[in-house]
């Protein structure tokens, strides 16, 4: 199974893993991981450090030296509807990024943080999906 | 803190010592193994022998680690801030940003450790050791280098004994930190001009 995961992280990120259809972009955002410096890299998996730990950024510029990053990508499937959210964790160096871990989040564990106001304020122009509806009022006990 | 003794990358007697020092232990226990008694002989030549290859592929290195370490404790106890500290094959860079400080440690002279302020620093820059063309290009070592008191000093961040794609997690690895510490060393001599 993680060969396949891995082959569709190099090739197709973007296929519902419902339907199989391509899904579209909702939303995409860089963040910053402060805690996590060049060579002491620790692996997470679970949502709530991303949760707690990311900042977002406008630019790979904003980022300094050493430091790593986190790139967040929100699907959609127009077939099913299905959501997905795919997290890399790299590290960027000059022009280049070194990957060090992809996670893929498809039970809406970063919905509320992803569409919590405070990230509403940084994307102004983010709407969340409908769909969503309530799920939104939990937003505001994360990211603090 | 400030150290004015001049740089020496070398202590000639330490590391004399490191090289023909277990070499004289095991002659010297194999010459004792002649004289003595056949069993004790024996015994001692084997432990003599086994210390010499010890000392040789890690006790030196922990010797060295040991005595890095007491001289960085020394360091901090005189005020001393280690906000950087890279710890490369044959130097040591501490970087004190609070006071614009650099202090220097090096593999074959660890019981001294050099405290310049970062202003001395000159040419801080990074190699990252790109070579060769086409499919072949790729590097086997990256490392910051500046120049204190007219001395070039090279820190290894990356080295290896075969070439890598420059966009290979070492090499990429290796440039992050030699940028790293390349701005470090720049900010921290900001620091100190503005002092």
């Amino acid at each position: 199974m993680a060969f396949f995961r891995k082959l569709r992280e190099k090739f197709h990120d973007d296929w519902c893993s419902e339907c199989t259809n391509e899904m579209e972009i909702i939303r995409r955002q860089l963040y910053a991981m402060p805690e996590q410096r060049v060579g002491h890299y620790v692996s997470h998996d679970e949502p709530e450090y991303y949760i707690t730990h990311l900042v977002p950024v406008e630019r790979k510029a904003e980022i300094p030296t050493g430091m790593y990053a986190c790139g967040i990508i929100a699907y959609r499937c127009p077939q099913c509807g299905h959501r997905a959210v795919k997290l890399s964790a790299f590290l960027p160096v000059r022009d280049e990024e070194k990957v060090e871990q992809a996670l893929y989040f498809e039970k809406g564990e970063l919905d509320a943080f992803l569409w919590s106001p405070e990230q509403g304020r940084e994307m102004p122009a983010v709407k969340p999906p409908a769909e969503l509806g309530s799920k939104r009022a939990i937003k505001t006990a994360y990211y603090n | 803190m400030e150290t004015m003794e001049k740089i020496k990358k070398t202590n000639i007697l330490y590391l004399l010592l490191n090289i023909f020092g277990p070499f004289a232990v095991m002659v010297l226990a194999v010459v004792l193994g002649v004289m003595l008694p056949e069993q004790v002989g024996l015994i001692l030549s084997i432990v003599g022998f086994g210390l010499a290859v010890l000392w040789w592929s890690f006790l030196g290195r922990k010797f060295y680690d040991k005595t890095k370490a007491r001289t960085l404790s020394a360091l901090e106890a005189e005020g001393f801030v280690p906000n950087h500290t890279f710890n490369a094959d044959g130097c040591t860079v501490v970087v004190d940003l609070v006071h614009g400080q650099v202090a220097l440690l090096f593999r074959w002279n660890p019981t001294k450790a050099y405290v310049r302020p970062a202003s001395a620093l000159s040419n801080v820059y990074v190699d990252d050791g790109r070579g060769g063309a086409g499919f072949l290009e790729g590097s086997s070592r990256v490392s910051f280098l500046f120049t204190v008191e007219g001395m070039k000093i090279r820190v290894n961040t990356f080295t290896s004994n075969k070439r890598w794609r420059m966009d290979s997690d070492y090499i990429l690895t290796g440039i992050s930190k030699a940028d790293l510490m390349a701005e470090t060393l720049i900010a921290a001599g900001a620091q100190a001009v503005a002092k």
